[in-house]
């Protein structure tokens, strides 16, 4: 990722932003509402075209080769988009379809996770009837059906119970470990603690990257948040 | 394929777990039907009509009895004067008033100019214009039957009849134009109406977001939503043919399934329209606007409601560019008259064009909105 | 007071923020007028006619140049039997079609008689009977002409007069009539959104449980939606003033007071919506069933009260576009002054007090479920 650069006319989202992230992962990307972290993934996901800059996503270049970077992620927005009016079974065979997974192979994943994610009791209920911490969980899942090999995870845990969050956060772990690179957005500072590297943006700006550790060395505080309150501040 | 298979089936999914589309497609022609036929009658019957007689002939006399017999026409007297008859016309109690001069039969019998005065309520143009000319056919049949009636030496004079053949409605019945009306803004309503308030929808939700980040292409989702729709407006259209020859008794004269091609095509344009309006609208209400917008636009100038030939030149021209008006010739055509294939190719060109422009501006606003 | 001038300066800013709608909203009176004003006419000119002509006589050229001549007709085409006649009225959008028979000049000469044929497409009742109607004027002229007019057997002629309306302009049916659907559209469906929305949102409840008088809420949302469609009904009366030449003969107070009025029991309307529904595509969709199409359909602007079957007349009374167009009719176009008009005031008003009422214990009652 280099320079990579999103306008809204003259409102400059995401400002030169330049950073690399390895195979497996999980790079948090931290700042405030506004900070243009929403934006940089977008762009990262093809939903946002850049406005200059360049970028090597999964090892295709995002200008020219977005249908296959497309296939290689996933991706879960902040707000909950799957449909409400379809059933767990239902959206993920939708998705699953999509991502061009073969019906067989589909079943057995769908099968795979919903029980991994103790959801068979869930399988054919409407989404919108089921609890806002299972329809984050199953968005995740949903997410990984196609195997990709990153996944972009856009604010995923706000507006949930911290039970919830801590259950999320082992799964994204979890992932992790069989080599998927997570991409996660947050405003949780506590959650910035696991992840394995994160980058701080303000107004559109990278301010800082490095391990949560190394950031709090070289600042000389001993949280994320007097970290992240002092460049808010500036 | 799958992927197409997979979308049509999500679509329909959705669709019928939708209380409100699903009571939209359900009630929709259902009161479309009811309601329509009987309250959208523009048919002028119930003329009210006074006479001011200054004759009081056996000729006044007879003619005001010809209209007292017409069916068209309620009979609110003979009236004293010009005043009491501009009072009624006031109060909306008449809508003709017939003034026969002095010595009208007397002049008419010695061949002395004579005449007589009509007037209208022209408030409603309509009904005035309409009711006018009713009114001068029942003098022009009783003029007639006078003159054929007159001892042939007397009537010297050339005489031309004309006698009335109707075609494509022998009973006359009214409900013959608005029926097939009925079907247009049916279609319109499914593809326009209903596709860009789902798209819109969905944007709202950002659950078309989540499909954008998929590998689908962009024929891929535009066709998974089109067909679905299509199937249903051709299935809506389908009810109302059925409705149609229940309750009104209209059956096709041309050819059903040429009807149903032509609908499928102009299907498919509202349904790019729909999708169109979507791309171009932040929200649902924005959405709603600009094809209600339209939508009053295409039918206004279509003739649905008015005769085309009494339209400017520059809405006879605009109508080129109006999709409505085509289908609705089509209709017409096919339903009343029992055209064929021949004698509506051009519309069939017209509607293939548009649809093919309309979806591909569809197409390309969808990938600079998304982008 | 101070608490509905800030509710009112909240509702004004979402309305200008949303500048497309807001455009949409301004424009639509304007293409309405000019849509209606220019296509709903009952006068035709230039219909389609087809002739088929058996004789190909002097006599039945001169009849021929007398229908184009006349300007209602244009002959689209010369069929040579009747299955032709058939063709043109399906490809060429014939309307018409007049068939002289054979040796039309000689039986006129001898037989001092001839019969025409005139051939109606009846599909269009209406078109068809303003159709003949011209076409007998023509052939009266013609035999007028042929007879020469001094030793006609009956010297006749027909005068009329269009009271009210010359130019027999479509303007004076529909102005009021389009001021009643914008008015519906901009307070009644525009206010039953928003207010609908901000049920569906929770926003709705915050301000209720604000010390903020509830009656202050609900007026603050409607307010801004009437004084829009009061901005909606200056640009049709101007227009219909400017461009159609229509006369507004009444008291323009009175006209403004009657207006108001209806706003008000349209604005009602959209409230006792807002309080039925849950969300903005059910309020939107139950304003255009249950209100908007019962106005287009039951007013009695675009189509006779007095063809419906007296059950549908006796609906009618139900809604308030039939009361308003009635006396906003009476205003404009007869004169008639607030003394001839306060009991469709009356009821009007009278509907928009009853509504309001039950709405707002509506809406009370929901809260505290």
């Amino acid at each position: 990722m280099h320079e990579l650069t999103k306008k809204f006319g003259d409102f400059i989202a995401v400002d030169h932003i330049t950073f690399q992230v390895k195979k497996g992962e999980i790079f948090g990307f931290l700042g405030a509402n506004g900070a243009g972290k929403t934006t940089a993934m977008k762009m990262m996901c093809g939903l946002l075209r850049p406005s200059s800059g360049i970028a090597t996503i999964a090892g295709y270049d995002l200008k020219t080769q977005s249908k296959q970077i497309k296939k290689r992620i996933g991706y879960m927005s902040q707000k909950f988009s799957l449909y409400n009016d379809l059933s767990v079974t239902e959206n993920m065979q939708l998705y699953g379809t999509i991502y061009g997974v073969k019906p067989a192979a589909l079943q057995v994943r769908i099968r795979e996770s919903l029980k991994d994610l103790g959801m068979e009791k869930y399988a054919d209920k409407l989404v919108g009837a089921i609890p806002l911490g299972w329809k984050q969980k199953l968005a995740f899942a949903t997410a990984l059906l196609h195997k990709p090999d990153i996944v972009f995870l856009d604010e995923p845990t706000s507006g949930v119970d911290p039970i919830v969050r801590r259950e999320f956060w082992d799964r994204i772990y979890k992932t992790a470990s069989t080599g998927v690179t997570i991409f996660v957005t947050t405003h949780y500072m506590d959650e910035a603690e696991y992840c394995e590297r994160i980058c701080i943006m303000s107004n559109g700006k990278v301010m800082m990257i490095g391990t949560p550790t190394q950031i709090k060395t070289d600042i000389g505080v001993d949280s994320i948040e007097a970290v992240f309150s002092k460049f808010v501040k500036r | 394929m799958r992927v197409i298979l997979m979308l049509i089936k999500k679509e329909f999914l959705q669709v019928m777990r939708n209380p409100l589309l699903r009571s939209i497609l359900i009630i929709a022609p259902l009161v479309q039907f009811l309601l329509f036929p009987f309250t959208a009658d523009y048919e002028i019957k119930h003329v009210n009509i006074a006479f001011i007689d200054h004759d009081r002939s056996s000729t006044t006399q007879a003619i005001i009895q010809e209209y007292l017999s017409s069916p068209y026409f309620i009979g609110h007297g003979i009236l004293a004067s010009n005043d009491q008859a501009q009072e009624m016309m006031l109060h909306d109690k008449i809508d003709f008033v017939i003034e026969f001069p002095v010595d009208f039969e007397k002049n008419l019998m010695n061949r002395q100019k004579t005449g007589l005065a009509i007037t209208a309520n022209a408030i409603n143009s309509v009904k005035a214009g309409i009711g006018t000319a009713y009114v001068q056919e029942v003098i022009a049949n009783y003029m007639d039957e006078l003159a054929s009636a007159m001892p042939p030496e007397q009537n010297r004079q050339a005489q031309i009849f004309a006698s009335n053949v109707f075609w494509f409605n022998e009973q006359m019945n009214y409900k013959n134009l608005i029926v097939p009306g009925i079907l247009v803004i049916l279609v319109t309503l499914i593809g326009a109406y209903v596709t860009a308030l789902n798209i819109v929808r969905e944007k709202e939700l950002g659950t078309i977001e989540q499909i954008n980040v998929t590998p689908i292409k962009r024929w891929q989702f535009i066709v998974g939503k089109m067909i679905p729709f299509l199937i249903l407006g051709m299935m809506e259209f389908i009810v109302g043919l059925i409705l149609m020859k229940l309750v009104f008794g209209i059956t096709v004269q041309g050819s059903v399934s040429l009807l149903l091609g032509i609908t499928a095509i102009y299907l498919l344009a509202m349904l790019g329209l729909g999708f169109f309006i979507s791309s171009v609208s932040e929200n649902q209400l924005q959405a709603m606007f600009i094809v209600f917008f339209l939508f009053i636009v295409f039918v206004l100038l279509s003739g649905l409601f008015t005769p085309t030939e009494g339209m400017p030149d520059w809405a006879i021209k605009l109508n080129y560019l109006n999709p409505l008006s085509f289908y609705m010739d089509v209709i017409k055509s096919i339903v009343l008259k029992g055209g064929t294939l021949q004698d509506v190719k051009t519309q069939i060109i017209a509607l293939s064009c548009m649809a093919v422009i309309i979806d591909t501006a569809a197409i390309l606003s969808y990938q600079e909105s998304s982008k | 007071m101070k608490e509905l001038a800030m509710i009112l300066k909240k509702e004004f800013w979402h309305i200008l923020r949303d500048r497309v709608s807001l455009f949409l909203m301004l424009s639509m009176p304007i293409v309405l007028v000019l849509l209606f004003g220019f296509t709903i006419s009952s006068e035709i000119r230039n219909a389609k006619i087809a002739i088929l002509d058996h004789s190909m006589d002097s006599q039945s050229k001169n009849l021929i140049e007398k229908i184009s001549a006349s300007g209602y007709f244009q002959v689209v085409s010369y069929p040579d039997n009747e299955t032709e006649i058939d063709r043109d009225f399906k490809s060429k959008g014939g309307k018409l079609a007049l068939i002289i028979p054979a040796n039309f000049e000689e039986s006129l000469a001898k037989e001092q008689i001839a019969t025409l044929q005139i051939i109606n497409d009846v599909s269009d009742l209406n078109v068809a009977s303003i159709l003949n109607n011209y076409i007998r004027s023509v052939i009266y002229d013609f035999t007028s002409d042929y007879n020469d007019l001094a030793t006609d057997p009956l010297l006749f002629d027909i005068s009329v007069k269009m009271e009210y309306n010359q130019e027999m302009n479509s303007v004076y049916m529909f102005v009021p009539g389009i001021i009643t659907l914008i008015m519906i559209i901009v307070t009644a469906l525009m206010s039953s959104i928003t207010l609908s929305r901000e049920m569906e949102t929770g926003t709705m409840n915050m301000l209720l449980i604000t010390p903020v008088k509830k009656v202050y809420v609900v007026i603050g949302k409607l307010i801004p939606y009437m004084f829009l469609s009061f901005i909606c009904t200056i640009i049709i009366l101007v227009l219909s003033v400017l461009v159609f030449h229509m006369p507004i003969r009444g008291n323009l107070l009175t006209l403004f007071v009657l207006c108001v009025i209806f706003m008000l029991t349209s604005a009602s309307f959209g409230l006792m919506i807002s309080a039925l529904v849950k969300t903005q595509l059910d309020a939107m969709m139950m304003t255009m069933m249950g209100l908007f199409l019962p106005t287009v359909l039951l007013s009695g602007f675009l189509f006779p009260l007095d063809n419906m079957p007296y059950f549908f007349q006796l609906l009618a009374n139900v809604f308030p576009a039939k009361w308003f167009i009635i006396a906003i009719k009476d205003v404009m176009i007869k004169g008639s002054g607030l003394h001839e008009i306060w009991l469709y005031m009356l009821i009007l008003f009278g509907m928009a007090v009853f509504l309001i009422t039950i709405s707002l214990s509506r809406i009370d009652k929901r809260r505290k479920k």
